[in-house]
């Protein structure tokens, strides 16, 4: 069986070097498989859908940023968990927003987790610490 | 564009005094002629009853002559079976002009003269049955002396009904004539009415629907500025948050990577830069709040401000506690129809300001008291957004700094501060903003008085819903 990998769909690169960078300084090895917007995020995961045979796996968890180009995160969280096969990854709402409304939209949506990205480097590399953690050794997910 | 009711009015009164006036014609008509006919059926009974009784007195005469010359009894016949009609004749003739005194004399007369004239009868029949003839003569010239006196008795009745007749015919006469020339009258005056409260009306409604064209394209417009304007304080509030973050992370990352090689002083430009930063993120952030208030869509519920002020008041205890300030609530706050959580955000916010701007020396005092007020007795500065209804007036007073009152509008306004550089790392200048727009949103308004170094004293308005 392969190993379990994150998928993060994040339009900025310096957002998507932060995150590397963090995984980094945690020592963790995962695989890391960036998308930059909602439509390639989708058009990965239906890719790994039709080539289930060959034995390639859902990735672990997902880190969805809100605002992306062309579809947002709010749109690609409603077709993932709106799909019937899709709908059981995990998907991490990553996002800079604070807001009451977006996170309680979130939720309903579906989301599994809302996270607001913190500002300063420790915090972040903490946060992922903490997220990555939970997901892979604390919580069990489907296979 | 005030619509001019006074039109409508007039001209409801002019129609409505119009068709009272006509009414009252008709009516008055209708029982004119009315009693008309009925008089003159009066009149025409009477000459025929009049008629009758004459007829029978002359029948009577003639039997009574007839007997005197033949002796023959059979020519009695027409007296005897009608003498005793006259005398209820007479008294149902009486009856039909009771109201009249002078016919009513003549009817007595009348009533005399036949009843003397029929015993007259009657004794002379009863004497030519017994052949008695003396004084003959006589009795047969007092019988026309009597006769001349009923002829002139008959003559003045007939002529008084007949006089009576004419009277009332003249006045319809004069009546009839009248009648139409009024009615002519009133049927210009009402036409001319009625064509000019047209014009006015129709002008009026032409104005009107001008108007509400010109409002709708103006609404329109609004909507459109509105929509974008949202666009722009989402945009402003949200997206600008990404990259204020991201100069923070980095330059957070810079100076805890090189710790070490960093200069003190580079240091200290870093943690400018990250304060600037942290400034500007509090500040969209404010935004966003802000715009949230203008754009939410929430529908009111009760809300009991006295609940609203204890968890209000709970929230803030430490910070009240740390100054050692007093939170007086002099009455019992009313239940308004409200959304809870912008009502606890006013509150908040207004303790907050007085918290704020507390005086170093004297610990600070916030009293809040309720009043009823009318809303024709607020201020003029408010007064647009202000109906003539009943408002409950909170007023929350401290005895803090206090502010000059020439900055009493000022102070309301977004991102507004009095004094920039004592407060700088406390206030954005966004509370009172806020504490003004969600008295907007509850369709009220907050104005504030203030006395240099004495306090402050912020005043709400809420109204009252009618009953």
């Amino acid at each position: 069986m392969q190993k379990l990998f994150i998928l993060i769909a994040e339009d900025d690169a310096d957002d998507r070097f932060l995150l590397q960078t963090a995984f980094e300084e945690n020592g963790f090895t995962d695989t890391l498989h960036f998308v930059e917007n909602g439509i390639e995020l989708l058009e990965y995961l239906t890719g790994i859908m039709h080539k289930k045979n060959l034995d390639i796996q859902y990735p672990g968890f997902i880190l969805l940023d809100l605002n992306m180009p062309k579809k947002d995160g709010r749109e690609v969280l409603k077709e993932i968990k709106q799909h019937p096969e899709l709908k059981k990854i995990p998907v991490i709402v990553f996002t800079t927003t604070k807001n009451e409304h977006e996170i309680r939209r979130c939720y309903e949506l579906g989301a599994n987790t809302y996270v607001v990205k913190p500002v300063s480097f420790d915090s972040l590399v903490k946060v992922i610490y903490e997220i990555r953690s939970y997901w892979f050794e604390t919580a069990s997910i489907p296979v | 564009m005030k619509f001019r009711f006074q039109y409508i009015y007039t001209a409801f009164i002019l129609s409505f005094i119009i068709l009272t006036v006509l009414s009252f014609l008709f009516y008055k008509r209708l029982m004119s002629t009315n009693r008309f006919s009925n008089e003159v059926e009066h009149t025409y009974e009477t000459l025929y009853l009049l008629n009758k009784v004459d007829s029978y007195l002359k029948d009577a005469i003639s039997a009574e002559r007839g007997f005197i010359l033949s002796r023959d009894s059979t020519l009695l016949e027409p007296y005897l079976l009608n003498q005793h009609k006259i005398n209820p004749l007479i008294d149902s003739l009486r009856t039909l002009s009771i109201d009249n005194a002078r016919q009513q004399v003549h009817f007595n007369n009348l009533k005399r003269i036949m009843s003397e004239r029929l015993q007259m009868i009657s004794s002379n029949i009863n004497k030519a049955a017994l052949g008695e003839e003396a004084h003959l003569d006589l009795r047969l010239l007092r019988a026309k002396v009597l006769m001349n006196e009923y002829d002139l008795m008959l003559q003045r009745i007939e002529g008084e009904a007949r006089r009576m007749l004419l009277a009332r015919n003249e006045q319809k006469e004069l009546y009839q004539r009248n009648t139409p020339n009024f009615l002519y009258v009133i049927f210009v005056f009402s036409a001319i009415t009625f064509v000019v409260s047209f014009f006015i009306i129709n002008r009026e409604l032409r104005k009107r629907l001008g108007f509400q064209q010109q409002l709708q394209q103006q609404v329109g417009v609004l909507n459109r500025a509105n929509a974008e304007l949202e666009q722009l304080t989402h945009t402003a509030s949200h997206h600008l948050q990404e990259p204020l973050r991201k100069i923070r992370t980095f330059a957070d990352r810079l100076a805890n990577k090189h710790k070490e090689s960093i200069p003190e002083e580079t240091r200290g430009l870093l943690h400018k830069i990250e304060n600037t930063a942290a400034h500007m993120q509090g500040l969209t952030d404010d935004m966003a709040k802000y715009s949230s208030l203008i754009t939410a869509q929430e529908y009111p519920t009760d809300v009991d401000l006295n609940y609203v002020l204890l968890k209000v008041a709970e929230k803030m205890d430490e910070r009240l506690a740390l100054q050692e300030g007093k939170l007086i609530i002099t009455n019992s706050l009313p239940v308004i129809r409200g959304i809870p959580h912008q009502l606890a955000t006013l509150f908040e916010q207004l303790i907050d300001n007085s918290l704020k701007f507390s005086r170093k020396d004297e610990p600070p005092v916030i009293t809040i008291t309720r009043e009823e007020i009318s809303g024709k007795k607020i201020s003029d500065t408010v007064t647009s957004l202000f109906g003539g209804t009943i408002y409950h007036k909170v007023s929350v007073a401290d005895n803090g700094m206090g502010f000059s009152n020439e900055f009493a509008e000022k102070i309301f306004e977004l991102f507004q501060k009095l004094d920039t550089h004592q407060l700088f790392y406390q206030s954005k200048g966004i509370g009172l903003a806020m504490v003004q727009r969600i008295m907007i949103n509850h369709g009220g308004n907050v104005n504030a008085t203030g006395i240099i170094g004495k306090g402050a004293t912020f005043y709400l308005y809420f109204p009252i819903p009618p009953v």
